[in-house]
């Protein structure tokens, strides 16, 4: 390659990861790179190299690491001592929230909960390729990520509640939620949602629905989660069609709750 | 403040007690960060979590042999680079190059990997002279030439432009001909 091959090369990579081109530009450079191995080789050295200094970039997708490197390193954390590690750890994150807030008071608990939903999730994803909406609800139904109500100690009754619903007693938390929403006008995003989820778990669709309506409806940042939600109530009555026309409705805002999560239920449904 | 020694020995040996130390000392800070930085609690939490095994996968089937800056210092920067490879991955969506990750393990140790890669690219980035160091940050950071020329009293953008070229080069060369290029690449 002659240097001024090479120049030429580094003033547009430049040029492109530096933001200075525009938009019709941009397209044609990366047309550009789609085509030229050499351009596409330097150009992921450049967005390394950016990486350095630009704190809303990494370089995930510039830099491919060796096959036996990570099968090495990935045999490791499936070690004994990685594991053992592991749950060390995951004690000791337990007594310090214990300790310094009164916020996600079941640490264990999630953490468990977490790896067998990661262990349930990575069976069902290699054993099944056709999905069953049955087989793909018990993907999502792990409720692992719900917001923690713990937090509003003057509320106990909540935290009662959310405790109920993570030992999976359904019925009790379904009553609790239900008592609690009664005679109040303004509700929680976060309460609804447990109280639908208690529906939904105790096969209470129709009431599921309406809790879920109630957030999408509500004007809050959290709204978006009761198209998430919805759809999984579709989901386990098998109802597809309707499934999909909610998790499009979250497709049309990548800032919409599960994003990609419902972007990935809906190929497996079509 | 104990020495590094102290917590990685912890760290490798499972030490209940000095784990505690560890996320008692380090913890409150990368909270914080994910926290500005459009994340959770929980995220902040399993972010830590990842950045322990990762120390101790790196010093027990990787070259690492102890850690040079502060272990502060170290949990900080580990914590950042995780929770930015984390945003980026939530973020690219139909990316066609998105590799299909199937187990946590794996992804950690992509993760791992990546992080070594960062760290030989800010090496060679630091080793350079302060000169180019300046001039090259600055560039990287995208600050356009014409205040590039400001900054460093450059007398016109041709010799900004050509001092970013030359110290550009030196960088990638260095980087390219480091043995751990050849082997990660």
């Amino acid at each position: 390659m002659d240097t001024n091959h090479d120049s030429t090369y580094h003033d547009q990579i430049d040029a492109y990861l530096r933001d200075e081109l525009s938009a019709e530009d941009r397209t044609l450079f990366e047309q550009l790179l789609q085509n030229d191995p050499e351009l596409l080789k330097e150009f992921k050295i450049h967005e390394e190299l950016f990486a350095q200094m630009d704190e809303s970039a990494w370089i995930n997708d510039s830099f491919t690491p060796d096959i036996e490197e990570v099968k090495e390193v990935e045999n490791y954390f499936r070690s004994a001592e990685a594991k053992e590690l592991e749950d060390t750890i995951a004690k000791v994150q337990t007594n310090y929230q214990k300790n310094n807030t009164s916020f996600l008071k079941n640490r264990l608990f999630f953490s468990i909960l977490a790896a067998a939903s990661v262990a349930i999730f990575v069976v069902l994803y290699t054993v099944s390729s056709s999905n069953s909406s049955q087989d793909l609800y018990a993907e999502y139904n792990q409720w692992k990520d719900l917001p923690s109500l713990t937090s509003r100690s003057d509320e106990s009754q909540l935290a009662k509640g959310q405790q109920l619903f993570e030992q999976k007693k359904y019925d009790e938390s379904y009553i609790l939620f239900k008592e609690y929403i009664k005679g109040k006008n303004k509700l929680l995003p976060s309460v609804l949602i447990y109280s639908g989820l208690s529906a939904l778990e105790l096969d209470k669709y129709t009431e599921a629905i309406s809790y879920f309506d109630q957030i999408i409806n509500s004007n809050t940042i959290d709204q978006s989660k009761g198209y998430w939600y919805k759809a999984l109530v579709y989901l386990k009555q098998d109802q597809k069609d309707a499934a999909v026309k909610v998790l499009e409705i979250i497709l049309k805002d990548k800032q919409n709750y599960n994003f990609n999560k419902a972007h990935n239920l809906l190929k497996k449904l079509q | 403040m104990k020495n590094n020694e102290y917590f990685i020995d912890g760290i490798l040996q499972s030490d209940e007690k000095v784990i505690t130390d560890i996320y008692t000392n380090f913890f409150p800070k990368c909270l914080k960060f994910v926290l500005h930085n459009k994340g959770q609690q929980m995220d902040a939490e399993d972010i830590f979590q990842k950045v322990l095994m990762q120390i101790s996968a790196r010093i027990r089937c990787r070259a690492l042999k102890t850690i040079n800056s502060t272990f502060e210092a170290y949990m900080f920067t580990a914590c950042k680079n995780l929770w930015r490879r984390e945003l980026n991955k939530r973020k690219r969506v139909t990316n066609t190059e998105v590799k299909e990750l199937v187990s946590e393990e794996s992804d950690m140790a992509y993760a791992l990997l990546e992080q070594e890669r960062w760290e030989l690219f800010k090496e060679k980035l630091e080793k350079l002279s302060d000169n180019c160091k300046e001039v090259l940050m600055l560039f990287l950071k995208k600050v356009s030439y014409a205040d590039i020329v400001v900054q460093l009293s450059y007398s016109s953008e041709t010799v900004a432009r050509q001092r970013v070229f030359k110290c550009k080069a030196k960088l990638i060369k260095n980087v390219k001909s480091d043995e751990r290029f050849k082997n990660l690449i």
